[in-house]
C-alpha cells in the first residue's frame, strides 16, 4: 500500500514543529503530504539524483516553513493554502534553476529560495501544476479505492488507467457494459469529491 | 413502453447528482447496455462535473 509520507519520515516532524499556530498546523501538515512528493518528482525530472532530490525537497519545505510566521502576522484575510502554494512554487523554481553542485552542498539559504522569481518560468510552473494535480488524484485514489466495491474500482482502473474497452472490461469482470459505465462514473465522482476536499486545505 | 430503451438526459443528470433510486439505477444500467450514446453522454456529464481549478 502506497503512503505519501513514508519516503520522508525525518522531514515531516521537523517541518510540523515550525508551525506554531494550531489552526495553520493541520493545513501545513496536509500541504506537506501533497507537496513533498511533488517537489521530489520535479527535482528528479530536472535531472537530480535521489539524494540531491531529497535534499532539495527538504530545503524547499524548510524555507517555506520559515516564511509561515510572516503569513501569520500580515495576511489574516487571505487563504493560507493559496499563499503557501505561491510561496512553494517560487521556492521550487528558485531551487531547480540553481546548479546541481550548489544544491548538493546545501548552500541555498531559505532567503534565496523564497526570493521573488525574477523571470517567469512557465515550463517549471506547468510541471508544478501537473505534479500537484497528479498527487491530489493519487491521494484521492487511495481513499476512494477503500470506499467502493473492488469490482467497481477495477472497472475504473481497467477502462481509465489501463485504457481497455468497456466490452473487454465487462467480459473480464463478468459485468454488463452498462454497469461498467456507472461504476466508472461513480469512481470519477468520488475522486472529484475527495480532490475538492484536499484542495481546500485550510478546512 | 420499455424504459430500458428510453434515452433520457434528465436521468443522466439525476445519476450525476446521486438522485436515482436503486431501481432507477438498474434501469439506467440496462439502458446503457444497449445505448453507447447515452454511456458517452453520461461520461461527458461526469467529466464536466469533474472540472476543478
Amino acid at each position: 500500500m502506497r503512503s505519501v509520507l513514508t519516503p520522508f519520515p525525518e522531514t515531516r516532524e521537523s517541518l510540523i514543529v515550525q508551525v506554531k499556530d494550531p489552526s495553520n498546523r493541520l493545513a501545513w501538515e496536509r500541504f506537506v503530504a501533497i507537496y513533498q512528493p511533488v517537489i521530489y518528482r520535479i527535482a528528479i525530472a530536472r535531472g537530480l539524483q535521489d539524494a540531491d532530490a531529497h535534499d532539495l525537497t527538504q530545503q524547499v519545505l524548510m524555507a517555506v516553513a520559515t516564511a509561515i510566521p510572516r503569513w501569520e502576522r500580515s495576511s489574516p484575510s487571505a487563504r493560507f493554502h493559496h499563499w503557501l502554494g505561491r510561496v512553494t512554487r517560487n521556492a521550487i523554481i528558485n531551487a531547480v534553476t540553481r546548479r546541481q553542485g550548489e544544491l548538493a552542498t546545501g548552500s541555498s539559504s531559505a532567503v534565496d529560495l523564497l526570493a521573488e522569481i525574477p523571470q517567469p518560468e512557465p515550463a517549471t510552473e506547468s510541471l508544478v501544476e501537473l505534479e500537484v494535480r497528479r498527487e491530489l488524484y493519487a491521494i484521492a485514489a487511495e481513499t476512494v479505492r477503500g470506499e467502493v466495491h473492488p469490482d467497481t474500482w477495477r472497472a475504473f482502473e481497467l477502462t481509465v488507467v489501463e485504457g481497455i474497452s468497456n466490452a473487454e472490461a465487462a467480459a473480464t469482470l463478468g459485468k454488463t457494459t452498462g454497469s461498467i459505465y456507472t461504476c466508472r462514473c461513480r469512481v470519477m465522482q468520488k475522486l472529484r469529491a475527495v480532490v475538492e476536499k484536499l484542495e481546500d486545505l485550510s478546512e | 413502453m420499455n424504459m430500458q430503451r428510453t434515452c433520457d438526459p434528465d436521468r443522466l443528470d439525476a445519476f450525476v447528482r446521486g438522485e436515482l433510486s436503486e431501481q432507477q439505477e438498474s434501469e439506467l444500467t440496462a439502458h446503457l447496455d444497449q445505448c453507447a450514446a447515452c454511456g458517452e453522454e453520461l461520461e461527458r456529464r461526469v467529466a464536466a462535473a469533474d472540472k476543478w481549478q
